[in-house]
């Protein structure tokens, strides 16, 4: 087995594959590179729905690759943040939580190859703070639900959310019918045609009341001990910890909800975060942006039939 | 002070702290509106998400329009972004202009008619109608006389398993009156 000692040396040691080395970002203009890359990637396959963004963007992304240097050019990200942030002024109501960060994401960008700062260290810092300010609000938001803490906020997802019931189905034996009646039963609920009707009471069971419970707490403290961990000066050990912590979050939470947007951006931040000692911890965040890809199918549904 | 703003050694800081600040004047908008004008915890900045069933998903919108020949149920999916808005933030104001937005539209029958089965197992069917840009919708627009808007938010209660629906105010138009809302 690998002590801690182990894992250290292999991850901070120079990779014998330069295409590796380069994706480890370990000098500065490959760091930025890859950063810039990732981040093009969100903005092109999950960037803002609107048509103020849409079209302004294309142009931006032709232009990048008629000239790739234009990804470390200030001008380039500060158009990119003013169609962002037009869009999201539009939509502001209803735009996703990860919109914004995506725009504060592209604010940094621009703030960091605008200015003849330490870059790295730059969107580093904003990277920490953007990761720290997320997870704090969450659960901020969740302690001040009235349905978060009970249970009954993911009871409730477990029972209605397609997206659930097949892990639902498949942890505590229920039928996988039962799920698709309960769906059925909420969105006759919604109908604005059978707003005079009763509705109906839908089905749950204690195993699935249990398992509401283990996600609602898991999640919670999870996200608390990613919050305190990037407050805290870590030794390397730590850091090592902390992000195997953060992938931990990762991989189940966008198994089963993948807001492959939302994801990236997480990933991205915690690539940045990654110590240059141990550069070699950041093609794992690489292949969890790969893996997030493999998340679109719908795959819990091959291990359980819904109907 | 004056050396913070000026000097370049903390250039970096200042940089940062504009992100901050960005951050933090979009969170306190966040939960202003939510304590004030019922926007939900899942929108607005406020990284809500996951949080509360209480997500814009579960505020519905019905609206039923009248013609002196019949009534039709209308295509909410048309009302686009003021539908949205209003679902996010269900506020007078805001059911007010999308009241007022349905009123200055166009609509057309589509030619679809849409059947529910009611818990009696009886049925209840309307005809559906939409607006200008739906690609099913006829080029007949319908003289609408009357426009009755309904809304409420569906929320579970966990232990009991039941849906309740909660009232979040309905308006009515008619060409001598406007809009009205009542809340």
């Amino acid at each position: 087995m690998l002590n801690p000692d182990t894992i250290y040396q292999r991850l901070s040691t120079t990779l014998k594959s330069p295409l590796l080395e380069k994706l480890c970002g370990r000098e500065q203009q490959d760091f930025l590179a890859v950063v810039g890359a990732l981040t093009l990637g969100i903005l092109i396959f999950h960037g803002f729905p609107h048509v103020y963004f849409a079209i302004p963007f294309q142009l931006l992304v032709i232009s990048y690759l008629v000239w790739p240097a234009l990804l470390r050019q200030g001008p380039f990200w500060f158009v990119v943040f003013l169609f962002s942030t037009a869009a999201l002024w539009l939509n502001w109501t209803h735009a996703d939580n990860h919109k914004y960060l995506l725009c504060y994401w592209v604010f940094s960008l621009f703030l960091a190859f605008d200015n003849g700062l330490d870059r790295p260290a730059f969107l580093r810092r904003c990277a920490r703070y953007l990761l720290f300010f997320t997870m704090v609000m969450a659960v901020v938001q969740k302690t001040l639900s009235p349905d978060y803490l009970s249970g009954d906020f993911f009871e409730f997802i477990l029972m209605t959310d397609s997206r659930f019931s097949a892990l639902g189905s498949l942890v505590t034996g229920m039928e996988a019918e039962l799920f698709s009646e309960n769906r059925q039963l909420y969105v006759r609920a919604l109908d604005p045609l059978l707003a005079d009707q009763a509705t109906a009471t839908l089905h749950s069971s204690e195993a699935l009341h249990r398992l509401a419970l283990i996600i609602t707490w898991v999640n919670y403290i999870d996200q608390i001990a990613i919050a305190i961990m990037l407050l805290l000066p870590l030794s390397r050990r730590g850091e090592i910890f902390k992000h195997l912590l953060l992938m931990a979050f990762i991989i189940p939470v966008y198994a089963v909800a993948p807001v492959i947007g939302f994801g990236w951006l997480i990933i991205i931040w915690g690539y940045c975060l990654v110590p240059n000692e141990v550069a070699g911890l950041r093609l794992g965040y690489l292949g969890l942006f790969l893996l997030l890809c493999v998340y679109e199918f719908p795959w819990l549904s091959l291990l359980v039939y819904s109907p | 002070m004056k050396q913070f703003l000026s000097s370049s050694q903390y250039a970096e800081v200042r940089l940062f702290l504009l992100l901050v600040a960005a951050s933090l004047a979009i969170l306190f908008n966040h939960f202003y509106h939510v304590t004030y004008n019922d926007l939900s915890q899942w929108k607005g900045g406020g990284m809500g998400m996951f949080a509360t069933q209480d997500a814009p998903g579960t505020r519905v919108v019905s609206i039923m329009l009248e013609t002196p020949e019949q009534s039709f149920i209308a295509n909410n999916q048309a009302l686009g972004r003021p539908l949205a808005h209003f679902n996010a933030m269900p506020t007078a104001e805001n059911l007010l202009f999308l009241c007022r937005y349905a009123a200055n539209k166009v609509w057309l029958p589509s030619g679809t008619v849409r059947t529910v089965t009611l818990n009696d197992q009886t049925l209840r069917s309307y005809a559906v109608a939409g607006l200008s840009g739906d690609k099913t919708s006829s080029h007949q627009p319908l003289t609408v006389t009357d426009i009755q808007l309904a809304a409420w938010k569906t929320l579970l209660d966990v232990p009991t398993g039941t849906l309740t629906r909660v009232p979040l105010g309905s308006a009515h138009w008619n060409s001598a009156e406007g809009c009205r809302v009542k809340s």
